[in-house]
Order: C-alpha cells, then structure tokens, then sequence
C-alpha cells in the first residue's frame, strides 16, 4: 500500500474495522509518516466530537416489537395461498368452480314456476276427482273440520255459502260413495253431506 | 460492526435469520432486540425524526422476516440488514428534506455539572458541529454515521450503499474536507 491509499484507510483504522494485514500495513506506515500521523489525530478528534456532541439518540418506543410482530403476524396470514403446492391450488380452484357452478344450477332449477308457496295452499285441482256439498256441525273448530277434509285428501273449492255449505274437491280417482259414506258416520263434525250439483 | 449486542456474532445473528426463514419467531425477537437500536439510531441521525425513525425502524425488520429465506449468508447479517435500512432512508429522503437538530435540542444536552463557562464553550463547539453535521449531504452524512457510530469497514459500506468501495472512500475524504471547511469559517 503507498502513502495515498493509507491515507485514503485511516478513517477504518481510527474505527478498528481493517483486516489485520491491512491494519499492520497501516501501522508501519504511521511510525513513518508524519502527515498520516497528523491525519490520524485529526480523524480522532472528529470520531471523539462525533460521538460526544451528537445529539443523544431517543429511546424507540418499547411497542416496537408488539407493532412489528403484528405486522409480521398479517404478512403470513396473507401468504397462506402462495404456499400451498401449485398441485394443490389447482385442486382447490377446480373445487371452487364446481361449487360455484353447482350453487348457480340450483339458483336456475330454482327459477321457473314454485319459487314459492302461498299460505293458502294450491288453488284447483285439474282432472280432479267428485266434488261433494258438506255442512259442518255448529261450533266445530277449523282444526277439526280441516283434519276432516284433509283424512279425505280434499280441497275447500268454494263456501261458505249463505246457508254454510262448502264445496269439497276430492282428488282423481277418490270413491264418492266411500267418502260420502265416511263423512256421513262423523255426525260429530258433519252436518250435512251430498254429491254437489254438476 | 461496534453497537452489536453482547456475544452476537454474526454467526449467531446468520443462524437467527436461517430459523426465521422457516417460520421461528423467538429468532425474530432475539435478532429484534439485537438491532432495534442500532437500525433506529442509524435512521434517526439520518432523518432526525423520532417517528419516523421508528415506523421505518419497524419497516426494515418485518422485511428482514420477509427477505429472510433469500439471505444466502453473501455478507455479514449486520450489512444487508443496515442496506435494506439504507434503502428506507432513500425512499424517504427523496419524499422529504430530512429536519435539521433544533436549537431546543442543542440545549437540552448540556451537562449540569459543568461550569456555566465550560458550558457555554461545550455548546458552542457542540452547536457548531450539529449544524455542520447537518449541512453535510446526504451521503456524506451516512459515510460517517456508519463508520464512526456504527464501525462499520469499507466493505460494509460498500454493501450497504450498494457502490463501489472507492466511492466509499471518496465520500469520506470530502465528508470530512467540507465539515473541516464549515468548522474553520468564523
């Protein structure tokens, strides 16, 4: 090393951070070199008013750590995807597309017609059955006069009537005698039952 | 590098950074503790800003968690961490024009126990070396922060700043011409 490449490592030497062939190298040098040796005290002092005058270095705040763990805490809660195999992320968005696709059909199938009930039940019976004139008993509750038609698997079509007739609907292919006949033994909740007029 | 915490070589501090890789976080709090204060030291006298020192003081340690898998052990711990810090400081300075020490600052360091003369003398010099120190560029700046407080080698620098390391050593040589100048002038 000549003069002006120690000149040019003297900073590093004041600071004690040179390998040591370069330090002795340095060493020698200073024994010699009265400018270096100048140099030297000069760096010195600067190192020494540096660290005496500098303002003082404030304290960090001591929820540093909490703040960076929490940060850290949202990377790796961010970065669940990219770790998961390519293989597996396939397998995964293929899924995902099935179940999407899946909900979407039954949304569609959904669609058209009974997308919904109302509380009064079916209106009408296409291709029904006979369709009978019943007169309730006075004072017989709904819940019994509808257990009734219903153990018959009929539908109040029309009623009442001024006179309190309803007329019943019963399903394709139910016997009227049958159930005219059925009716006719519950004296307890039917009054009155016939065949209604066509 | 001078301000490491006792017995954490860089060694230790690589073996830390292997363990953070795979996910441990009492390795992130040994190698936290171990530079909190350096890395925020280094950004405080850079930008002299307390917050922001520590929000980028936090910022360079989540990104050593982040970055700590593609640490291949090319340098010492210490240099790539205080490079990503070098970034920071950049990024900010392009943003903003760092804040000279205030006169409040100069005074409240005075030491008590010292005479009212030896006082006035102290703060002088002590007042004219901060507004020298804080003229000085940006660059200039870091050489001396990072060789006289944070002993770092011209390697180091080297890496830190990402230049060449002559360029280290011309930053040094007018660091110190232009503070010398400033501190001669009446």
């Amino acid at each position: 090393m000549n003069h002006h490449e120690i000149l040019e490592m003297l900073p590093w030497y004041a600071n004690a951070s040179l390998d040591e062939p370069t330090r002795r190298s340095v060493e020698a040098h200073l024994r010699e070199c009265a400018e270096c040796a100048r140099e030297l005290e000069e760096i010195e002092k600067l190192e020494r008013s540096m660290k005496e005058f500098a303002a003082p270095v404030p304290e960090p705040s001591p929820f540093l750590l909490t703040r960076a763990k929490a940060a850290i805490e949202d990377y790796e809660r961010g970065r669940w995807w990219p770790a998961i195999p390519s293989f597996a992320r396939a397998v995964m968005a293929a899924q995902l597309v099935l179940i999407v696709a899946l909900a979407g059909g039954v949304v569609y199938l959904k669609q058209p017609g009974g997308g919904f009930t109302t509380l009064s039940g079916p209106t009408g019976q296409a291709g029904a059955g006979p369709r009978l004139t019943v007169a309730f008993q006075a004072g017989v509750s709904e819940e019994l006069a509808r257990q009734t038609i219903l153990e018959l698997r009929g539908t109040i079509v029309g009623g009442p009537s001024a006179l309190g007739l309803y007329t019943i609907q019963l399903p394709d292919g139910a016997g009227l005698g049958a159930a005219l006949a059925r009716l006719r033994e519950n004296q307890r909740v039917i009054r009155f039952a016939q065949k209604a007029a066509d | 590098m001078q301000e490491a915490a006792a017995g954490d070589g860089p060694e230790q501090e690589a073996q830390w950074i292997r363990r953070m890789a795979e996910g441990d976080r009492e390795a992130f709090e040994r190698l936290f503790h171990a530079y909190q204060r350096r890395v925020f030291a280094y950004i405080w006298r850079l930008l002299n800003d307390t917050p922001l020192a520590e929000e980028l003081t936090n910022d360079v340690l989540v990104e050593v968690w982040k970055g700590a898998k593609r640490f291949r052990g090319q340098g010492k711990p210490s240099s790539w961490i205080f490079g990503i810090a070098h970034h920071k400081v950049l990024d900010q300075m392009r943003r903003r024009r760092p804040r000279t020490a205030g006169i409040e600052e100069m005074f409240r360091m005075a030491d008590p126990a010292e005479g009212p003369e030896a006082q006035a003398l102290r703060q002088d010099e002590r007042a004219a070396l901060q507004a020298a120190l804080a003229r000085l560029s940006p660059e200039h700046r870091e050489v001396l922060e990072l060789t006289f407080y944070q002993g770092c080698s011209v390697e180091e620098i080297a890496r830190i700043t990402d230049c060449p390391p002559n360029t280290v050593k011309t930053r040094m040589f007018y660091a110190r011409k232009k503070l010398r100048e400033m501190l001669e002038k009446p």
